[in-house]
């Protein structure tokens, strides 16, 4: 009885001993099951229910080719050419009615750029290069890329951006001026939208004992 | 006479010793009590409004609780191992001792699980942890070795002085094999 | 249930596993109110001789409480032992028994009492999964008579969820953090939030201790950056292995979840996080009824209840429809790139492979699979 005892805790001990070193998985990093694991890849998931509502234009660019949300549509008073029938040069005078007022122009400097820089003055339905080339309206991102090449190419692999809705495909990504005022690029500074006053609470006791 | 008839009869006759006593011991058991009820009271209101109650938060997660709980189980080892030389040295006088010490372990072990019992948020879910009706995360999670290790100690404290209590009360001798084996289940499950 | 199940339990060799009597305290018989595959009831004090009987394996020969262990016993008897347990569910015994009460009260209790004594999520069947979001549905319509739509949908096949955050992006406008509180129903009381954005002085480093996590200015502030830190469902999560109940798990596409009805609120997944990546329901949390997001998952943003864990899912409730978790949807800047890692042409894929990214904490080996990444 008591070397029985004996032997059941000795047992008991070890087997323990033994259970407690974890079984190593299958992969060593995070790295290598990625690897691992997504070749071959079935992925059945989709966000084409999600993407219905919204009219998209696929593009390819370099390797990549994908969705983006369709523009033209999406623009108060296009076609430009109701109101703009002349080249803007014969428009502007004092008897021209007075639109776009509220567009400022705050994109790098006037030095680099003004309206010319990508309207053509002369079709106003078609935007240009700096070489004058015509570039349609749904495919803006093409004038940002000629100066913005890293963010471009950023963009392109999904780096730079958001999407349209769901993560899983196909991919739908938001354009440039989805997000970028293209007259005033840049965010403005502005107060954030939360503030936790319970640890704020918490902090000043804590530095009050 | 029956195992149960004498099991019984220890019952009633413990009862009769330590509810009779004189004016002090009562007024001292009926402070504790009144200690008790208290602690109770506290307790009703932190299952009522959650641990909040106790002043922990995100910042400071385990509290009082645990670290009273960590004290104890430093007492209830202590208390064993004032016991130890009795068993080690074979000394027999000091064998009175024994029961104190081991009655002091199954008092501070009962606290330290009532304070671990405390510290939950959903004490009413505790039996998830029961192995068979519930899920015992173990090895993996420490605290499921914590559970063995008190229950474990609880339950070999509480059977030795058991035991010689029981035979004591039969005027027998107890059996020495019997909790000296015990004794040396300490070794291996000494906090 | 036992032949694949990927994590390890004590096996007392007694799991004989015995058909389910599908009747509760109540007398009821549809649905179940334990789906536990064990039946077998042991006390905790038993435990340790059960736990010399299982080290000891086949070898052991028939000994006296082998034959005690041997008796089978059925629910009730095995719920009679948790006198606990039973002084909560009391409560709801005698109402649902009582015959004066309403119909809708009596179906309360009963809820009630099934949800007190279900077994853990992770081992349920999906008709047992079905059936707990069935009786929590019907339990908010009675309390409030409004509907909600909970799912409990599985990890979709080859799905392995990951993120990436843009250092350079983020600016700290925290309208992640707000739109997280409204899609997981966040307590508003203790104003818990997932999410926090810490404010960086530029040239320092990531200095955690330095950094504010709760300001409130113009952000961008004039020399400081931004960056979140939430729950990085790290592949080898430490806070998995600490659970004592296994009531947090990871499942097959990577997500950490918990549930919170089997969790038992001993915080100890909160002190093995490195990330401070969990919250605790110190007290009730309390959404006002309007405001509560009625799409939900049982993993996700369903109510909780006090003194549970909880921490962010990537929105279950989302990502596994396909579409994004909030505070990459809510994110203005762009900084919050979520995608399946499995997913060679994904752009998180492009990310990780072109982008210079690093994880936090990345030698502690809990493999975050949160990155993060400069433009």
């Amino acid at each position: 009885m008591k070397n029985r005892t004996l032997i059941y805790s000795v047992v008991l001990l070890l087997g323990v001993s033994l259970f407690s070193c974890k079984e190593e998985g299958e992969y060593h990093s995070i790295s290598d099951k990625i690897e691992g694991e997504s070749k071959p890849y079935h992925g059945a998931l989709t966000s084409e229910q999600l993407l219905a509502d919204t009219e998209l234009i696929e593009i390819t660019e370099g390797e990549h080719t994908f969705l983006i949300p369709e523009r033209k549509g999406q623009i108060k008073s296009f076609a430009c050419i109701e109101c703009h029938s002349k080249p803007v040069s014969q428009m502007m005078g004092k008897d021209a009615p007075k639109a776009h007022w509220d567009i400022k122009v705050n994109h790098a400097n006037s030095d680099a750029m003004n309206c010319a820089t990508c309207h053509n003055g002369e079709d106003m339905n078609q935007l240009n290069t700096l070489t004058g080339k015509n570039i349609d309206f749904n495919l803006s991102y093409k004038l940002c890329s000629q100066c913005h090449s890293s963010q471009f190419e950023d963009w392109k692999g999904g780096a730079h951006g958001k999407k349209v809705a769901g993560w899983a495909p196909p991919r739908a990504s938001n354009t440039c001026v989805n997000c970028h005022n293209p007259h005033s690029p840049s965010f403005e500074k502005r107060w954030p939208v939360q503030f936790n006053t319970k640890t704020a609470i918490e902090r000043n006791e804590g530095l009050g004992h | 006479m029956g195992a149960f008839k004498v099991f019984k009869s220890l019952v009633v006759d413990s009862l009769d010793t330590i509810t009779k006593g004189s004016k002090t011991y009562h007024l001292w058991m009926g402070f504790l009590t009144l200690v008790m009820l208290i602690g109770m009271y506290c307790y009703s209101i932190q299952l009522e409004e959650g641990l909040s109650a106790t002043g922990m938060s995100d910042r400071v997660s385990w509290g009082l609780y645990i670290s009273n709980f960590t004290f104890l189980v430093g007492v209830a080892a202590a208390a064993v191992m004032l016991v130890m030389p009795t068993y080690v040295l074979k000394d027999i006088d000091f064998k009175q001792a024994v029961l104190i010490g081991e009655g002091l372990a199954v008092a501070a072990l009962i606290m330290c699980l009532a304070f671990v019992v405390a510290d939950m948020g959903g004490p009413s879910v505790l039996w998830h942890m029961i192995p068979g009706i519930g899920v015992f995360n173990f090895p993996n999670s420490m605290l499921t070795w914590d559970v063995i290790v008190l229950n474990g100690y609880l339950f070999i404290n509480i059977s030795i002085p058991f035991y010689i209590l029981f035979k004591h009360y039969q005027n027998k001798e107890a059996k020495k094999s019997v909790y000296v084996l015990k004794a040396l289940l300490y070794l291996c499950f000494g906090p | 249930m036992s032949d694949n199940k990927k994590w390890y339990s004590l096996d007392l060799g007694l799991n004989n596993k015995k058909e389910s009597s599908g009747s509760c305290g109540c007398g009821k018989s549809e649905g179940s109110c334990n789906s536990s595959p064990k039946e077998e009831e042991l006390s905790a004090d038993e435990f340790y001789e059960a736990a010399i009987n299982a080290s000891i394996g086949e070898e052991r020969h028939r000994d006296g409480f082998e034959q005690v262990f041997d008796v089978k016993m059925d629910r009730r008897s095995a719920f009679k032992k948790l006198t606990a347990s039973l002084v909560i569910g009391a409560g709801a015994v005698t109402t649902s028994c009582s015959v004066t009460t309403g119909s809708d009260t009596k179906e309360k209790a009963q809820i009630d009492w099934e949800e007190q004594f279900k077994g853990n999520y992770k081992l349920m069947t999906d008709e047992e999964k079905q059936g707990t979001i069935n009786r929590l549905m019907r339990s908010y319509e009675l309390r409030t008579d409004k509907k909600i739509n909970m799912t409990a949908e599985n990890a979709a096949e080859d799905v392995l969820f990951g993120y990436a955050f843009n250092i350079s992006k983020c600016q700290g406008y925290m309208n992640c953090v707000s739109a997280c509180v409204e899609e997981n129903n966040q307590d508003r009381n203790s104003e818990m939030q997932y999410i926090r954005i810490h404010e960086m002085k530029d040239g320092e480093g990531f200095k955690f201790d330095k950094a504010d996590d709760n300001y409130y200015h113009e952000v961008p502030a004039e020399g400081h950056f931004y960056m979140g830190t939430q729950c990085f469902h790290c592949d080898n999560p430490p806070c998995v292995e600490v659970c004592p109940v296994q009531a947090t798990w990871k499942e097959e596409d990577g997500l950490v979840v918990i549930d919170y009805d089997w969790c038992v609120g001993c915080r100890y997944c909160m002190a093995a996080c490195p990330y401070d990546g969990r919250r605790f329901n110190w007290s009730k949390p309390e959404v006002p009824e309007p405001e509560v997001n009625k799409n939900q998952h049982y993993l996700g943003n369903r109510m909780r209840k006090k003194g549970v864990m909880e921490k962010c899912t990537f929105c279950v409730q989302r990502t596994r429809k396909g579409k994004n978790p909030a505070c990459v949807e809510a994110c203005p800047t762009g900084a919050r790139i979520f995608g399946n890692l499995l997913d060679p042409n994904s752009t998180i894929r492009w990310v990780l492979e072109n982008k210079k990214v690093f994880r936090l904490k990345e030698d502690l080996g809990t493999e975050p699979k949160f990155w993060y990444f400069m433009d």
